[in-house]
């Protein structure tokens, strides 16, 4: 009898193999995953809003891992030196570029830059600010080690500024302090009888952009390019045919035969994709006789210019040569 | 009388083998995941079960709580939880919560940090949470902190915390010694 009951379960085996082996298997995997699921603990990551290697100006846009990694080593060496004090190593690392449009190649001038920037700072942090190809703009923020103090006896403050990482074809990174981005040769020049104007280059910081013009007075007479005493007498004009005034020159009067050398800042950010495409003077005055502007009538300036040599703008185009 | 012999076929014995197999897998998964277990003390032994599960247990829960707060809320709560020590009297666990370089600074010893919180905390406070500001990983509370029971609202006092949040529930702090 119990042979007939062997018999009879092999025959129920038999008969249900492939159903009974997939069966078994599904079983066997439920119970495998419901194991692995019962001990596994996910550890979450800590959740918070500071994201130092998001752009602050596009969250869509975050540095490469593998630039961020250098970014991060870059500071934590750079800000050693110069929390230590060793400023020369620290200038060592800066970008020949930036070591000269920033601080004219003299080491002096970077430890006055650091002094006044960082002073007695013992912390920093670093946020992504900006991205744009190559070019990483970091803003950098220096502050007192508050976490000790517990603001004690004082109120939170910070300096801050733009470090500038921009990578090479050969995957290092350039580094640049005092919001310096970038250098560009121009060599446009613009001329007529009485003047000769050149727009020899251009240092792009972040916040604005300073060319570097020669003007050459041609003439016998006085030229002036900006006494203040016409509108638009230097400007820039963007790709949208926004313009924007120079901030640092307000007199440029040239004595006959005259030549120089000017740098001229104008207000435009890096990020910007609104490109500079030409520099141009609005109202240049040929003039035989010019007495100024300081304790000088309105009669008298208006009968100056009503007896100019001639009056003309001149445009010079930047972007095409870049 | 015959005797009936069982004849396995070349098939009936791949699927025993496999199923044996699987079935081989699972008891070894099962006993390992038994083994483990056994090594953790259990809630039913009551008498093994000891301070440190307790506090893991309750660890756990407060990260997972934690895990749904907003940045401003769980600082709220890092400092709640420092002054939770303090009106219970636990002063060693809120100087344990103290940035180290802080306290080399100005509670060198517990003893310091002890004489000190009379000073300024009270046996109820009345917080009040004025602003916040983050710095890096570094969160700045702005608070006033005013004596619940006998204080009069001129008593408030203006004062600052720090805390740096390594991970939930893992952090240190401090503030403006007035």
């Amino acid at each position: 009898m119990f042979t007939n009951v062997r018999i009879k379960v092999l025959q129920f085996l038999r008969k249900n193999a492939k159903v009974i082996f997939l069966v078994v298997c599904i079983w066997a995997v439920v119970f495998l995953v419901n194991l692995f699921l019962k001990n596994y603990k996910p550890k979450m990551d800590l959740q918070t809003t500071y994201e130092p290697h998001t752009s602050v100006m596009d969250d869509t846009k975050k540095v490469p891992q593998k630039v961020s990694n250098q970014v991060e080593e870059m500071l934590d060496t750079y800000m050693k030196y110069v929390l230590e004090g060793n400023v020369e190593s620290a200038y060592e690392m800066l970008s020949e570029e930036c070591k000269e449009n920033s601080f004219e190649n003299k080491k002096d001038a970077f430890t006055t830059y650091i002094l006044n920037k960082v002073g007695g700072a013992k912390r920093y942090v670093i946020q992504d600010y900006s991205n744009k190809g190559n070019t990483y703009i970091y803003q950098v923020k220096y502050t007192d080690d508050f976490l000790a103090t517990g603001l004690t006896n004082t109120t939170y403050s910070f300096t801050e500024e733009k470090i500038v990482f921009k990578k090479q074809k050969d995957g290092t990174l350039n580094m640049a302090v005092g919001s310096f981005v970038d250098y560009e040769e121009i060599h446009n020049v613009a001329e007529n009888q009485y003047l000769k104007v050149e727009v020899q280059a251009v240092q792009k910081f972040y916040s604005y952009e300073m060319y570097t013009v020669k003007m050459t007075n041609r003439s016998d007479d006085t030229v002036v390019i900006a006494d203040g005493q016409e509108d638009n007498e230097i400007f820039l004009t963007l790709e949208s045919k926004d313009v924007r005034s120079a901030m640092n020159v307000t007199n440029l009067v040239l004595k006959p035969g005259e030549s120089t050398m000017q740098k001229m800042q104008f207000q435009k950010f890096y990020d910007n994709e609104d490109e500079a495409v030409s520099l141009t003077f609005g109202s240049v005055r040929v003039m035989e006789q010019y007495s100024g502007t300081e304790n000088v009538s309105e009669e008298v300036r208006q009968a100056e210019i009503q007896n100019a040599v001639a009056k003309f703008s001149v445009n010079i185009p930047i972007k095409d040569k870049h | 009388m015959e005797k009936n012999k069982i004849q396995f076929s070349s098939t009936d014995k791949k699927l025993y083998i496999g199923v044996a197999i699987i079935l081989l897998i699972v008891i070894l998964a099962a006993i390992i995941n038994a083994r483990s277990r056994m090594n953790q003390p259990t809630i039913g032994d009551i008498d093994e079960v000891t301070q440190e599960v307790l506090e893991n247990d309750k660890n756990q829960k407060l990260v997972a709580a934690l895990q749904n707060m907003e940045e401003k809320d769980r600082m709220e709560y890092y400092f709640g939880m420092f002054l939770g020590y303090i009106e219970e009297g636990k002063y060693e666990r809120a100087y344990d919560l103290l940035y180290s370089d802080f306290k080399n600074l100005y509670f060198p010893t517990l003893e310091d940090f002890e004489k000190y919180i009379p000073t300024v905390f009270t046996e109820m406070s009345d917080i009040a949470h004025e602003n916040i500001e983050r710095s890096g990983d570094v969160y700045i509370l702005w608070i006033t902190i005013a004596d619940a029971i006998h204080g009069k609202p001129s008593d408030k006092k203006e004062m600052n915390i720090v805390i740096q949040e390594k991970d939930y529930n893992d952090f240190v702090m401090s503030f403006s010694v007035i």
